[in-house]
């Protein structure tokens, strides 16, 4: 068995170990979800009840009970309970809406794994992928300049090549808050019989403290919520499937080329 | 079938546990049902007949597909659907015969009580329990154009792009050319035609153009032989929109009720086309009755997601007197139905518009 054959299996099992683990996650993200939101009404409630009784304690109490329930609602902390059990459980509604996200991205990665290796024209993918995320590009990207080779079609899972050029193309609008313009090109580079997609924008460039970790899943300078840092781990694995290599640069002048490299001849 | 009941089937008794709970905050009236097996669920359908099913995919002796299929053979009237963690279109699609929807896992409580609405909706529109019946079989219903899924999708998504509208309706040239037509048709009421469908977009909005997208595949399907009968109700509605749009203009409603009339007529014998098509294949001499094609119309819309004030229009488009605090755009399409069938003429209809 030569080293690529034991890479790609050792993929496949990546692949399966994730689809089974993202599947096992989902039913405990759901009821605690769900039991999250019923505990939101539970606390309101139960908070609303204590608020009206101490109310009414306290207006049609006599004067030693009135102490009585000072002294009980600094025993307990009333107020500060009061005040932090909402934010509280905010606070942790928000961190599962993270660890959903998270999932939902492994979800995609793996059920991409589904389809079929067939045919694939890349100039048509990268058109379509682009229309997918227009919605993303819009406000930030003032022009998409495209500039494509003439290029065969190679041997490949359509889905998830259109996922890699998604992630690059959104992380190239996110690095460019300010605007800026994203270039796409395709080439065949004849000698070594394979294509080059490259995708560069005019953001902020990889910062250094991400370049060595680019690929390494959960690496992210994105706030919590906008980014999850898997983008680029998922992509890196799925071209490495296809045997191609993916690998980021700097620019000159500012911003990030990425380069996409896929054999002509590419198979499973 | 008195009380509004729920069949919840998951094979975790913390995901039952985490609805049931849910659920008695908001919907104490429901009677709730809650199985961990399909066996279970399918030995209790023989003595409790719910309104809704709800089951997931992933169950351990059986596909949820596969216990939803046998829902639709012993109790077709219920209102069925697949529970998945995986929002692929391609399995709604699949399911769509199976269930009337798909809910994602984990899901949102807001989504659940929609469907509860729903179903009690469903449940109070006045149609025979043989009909619910024939409906609900597999297949007893048109699957709804999947171009049409993909742009509910993309509605149902945080910012809904014009341009991927576009261009989900672009893939299909002929399609393309329905919905222009359409938009152009006189009763819309643009003083230029256009053949961009941004513009159109533009035009009518996102709503509207979906809306189309169904009215323009739902009449072009199926054999040849049916497609006739399509196109004999798609020009009857044509007429009626022309028709409605000058009752509108008479009333000098609102745009958006006008809209709203627009569509209710497009789509006012949409009953009569499924009952056609679809639930009486060979019913060419015997006519469908029109009071039940109407309320039939009505079940679809409301199934399928429309504004209420359309399906309530489509319920009573041929009522002699409509209901009490009916919506306007109710009244504009009966308005317009009885002019086409009852003659009046114009000289009536002006008359009867108040301060006209
Ligand atoms: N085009 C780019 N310009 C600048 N930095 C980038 C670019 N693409 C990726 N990065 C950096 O790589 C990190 C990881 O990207 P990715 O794996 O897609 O995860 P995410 O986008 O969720 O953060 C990003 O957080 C960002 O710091
Ligand atoms: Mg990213």
């Amino acid at each position: 068995m030569d080293h690529r054959m034991l890479q790609s299996e050792k993929l496949a099992t990546l692949g399966k170990l994730t689809s089974g683990v993202a599947h096992e996650l989902n039913n405990p993200v759901c009821y605690v979800k769900t039991n999250l939101q019923t505990l939101q009404h539970y606390t309101g409630n139960l908070d609303q009840l204590l608020s009206e009784v101490l109310e009414l304690v306290g207006t049609t109490g006599n004067a030693e009970m009135v102490s009585a329930i000072k002294q009980l609602k600094q025993k307990f902390d009333y107020e500060y309970l009061h005040d932090e059990l909402p934010i509280l459980l905010s606070e942790t509604s928000d961190g599962l809406n993270r660890v959903e996200e998270i999932l939902s991205t492994l979800r995609d990665f793996v059920r991409n794994d589904a389809d079929d290796a067939r045919w694939v024209e890349l100039n048509p993918l990268i058109d379509a992928a682009l229309k997918l995320v227009h919605h993303e590009l819009k406000y930030v990207v003032t022009a998409v300049r495209k500039c494509y080779g003439d290029i065969p079609p190679i041997w490949g899972h359509p889905s998830q090549l259109s996922q890699v050029i998604i992630n690059v193309l959104v992380n190239a609008a996110q690095a460019m808050p300010k605007g800026g313009d994203i270039e796409v090109s395709t080439r065949l580079l004849e000698a070594e019989n394979m294509i080059e997609i490259c995708v560069c924008d005019q953001g902020e460039g990889i910062a250094d403290e991400i370049m060595p970790l680019l690929f390494e899943p959960f690496v992210t300078s994105k706030p919590s919520g906008e980014g999850t840092g898997l983008g680029l781990s998922v992509s890196h694995q799925i071209i490495k499937h296809h045997q191609g290599s993916i690998s980021a640069t700097n620019r000159e002048g500012g911003g990030a080329c990425f380069s996409i490299l896929l054999p002509v001849t590419a198979g499973d | 079938m008195e009380n509004p009941s729920i069949f919840f089937i998951d094979d975790e008794p913390r995901v039952l546990n985490a609805v049931r709970r849910m659920l008695r905050l908001s919907h104490r009236d429901w009677e709730m049902h809650f199985f961990n097996s399909p066996d279970q669920a399918l030995e209790a359908l023989k003595s409790i007949s719910p309104w809704v099913v709800v089951a997931d995919k992933h169950l351990a002796h059986m596909d949820g597909v596969e216990l939803l299929q046998k829902v639709a053979e012993v109790l077709p009237e219920a209102l069925r659907i697949l529970l998945t963690g995986d929002a692929r279109l391609n399995s709604a699609v699949q399911a769509t015969a199976a269930a009337h929807f798909i809910m994602r896992k984990p899901f949102e409580q807001e989504t659940i009580e929609n469907v509860l609405t729903k179903a009690r909706v469903l449940h109070q529109l006045p149609i025979s329990l043989h009909r619910r019946q024939q409906m609900g079989q597999l297949n007893g219903l048109p699957v709804l154009p999947k171009v049409y899924q993909r742009i509910t999708q993309e509605l149902e998504s945080k910012e809904p792009d014009v341009a991927n509208v576009a261009a989900l309706i672009r893939e299909d040239q002929s399609l393309l050319s329905k919905i222009l037509q359409l938009v152009n048709s006189p009763f819309f009421g643009f003083s230029s035609r256009t053949q961009e469908i941004e513009v159109a977009v533009m035009r009518l909005g996102l709503e509207t153009i979906h809306n189309l997208v169904l009215i323009a595949e739902l009449y072009h399907q199926g054999p040849s032989r049916l497609l006739k009968v399509g196109d004999r109700l798609m020009r009857e509605a044509l007429l009626l929109a022309e028709q409605v749009c000058v009752v509108c203009d008479l009333h000098r409603v609102s745009k958006p009720v006008k809209n709203l009339a627009i569509i209710s007529a497009l789509l006012h014998n949409v009953g009569q086309l499924v009952l056609e098509l679809h639930v009486e294949k060979n019913l060419a001499e015997a006519p469908t009755d029109l009071h039940e094609a109407s309320v039939v119309g009505a079940y679809l819309l409301e199934l399928w997601g429309f504004d209420p004030e359309v399906v309530e229009a489509v319920q009573h488009q041929c009522d002699d007197e409509l209901p009490g605090e009916c919506e306007p755009v109710s009244e504009m399409l009966n308005l317009a139905l009885k002019m086409r069938h009852g003659g009046f003429d114009n000289e009536q209809i002006v008359q009867m518009v108040p301060n006209g």
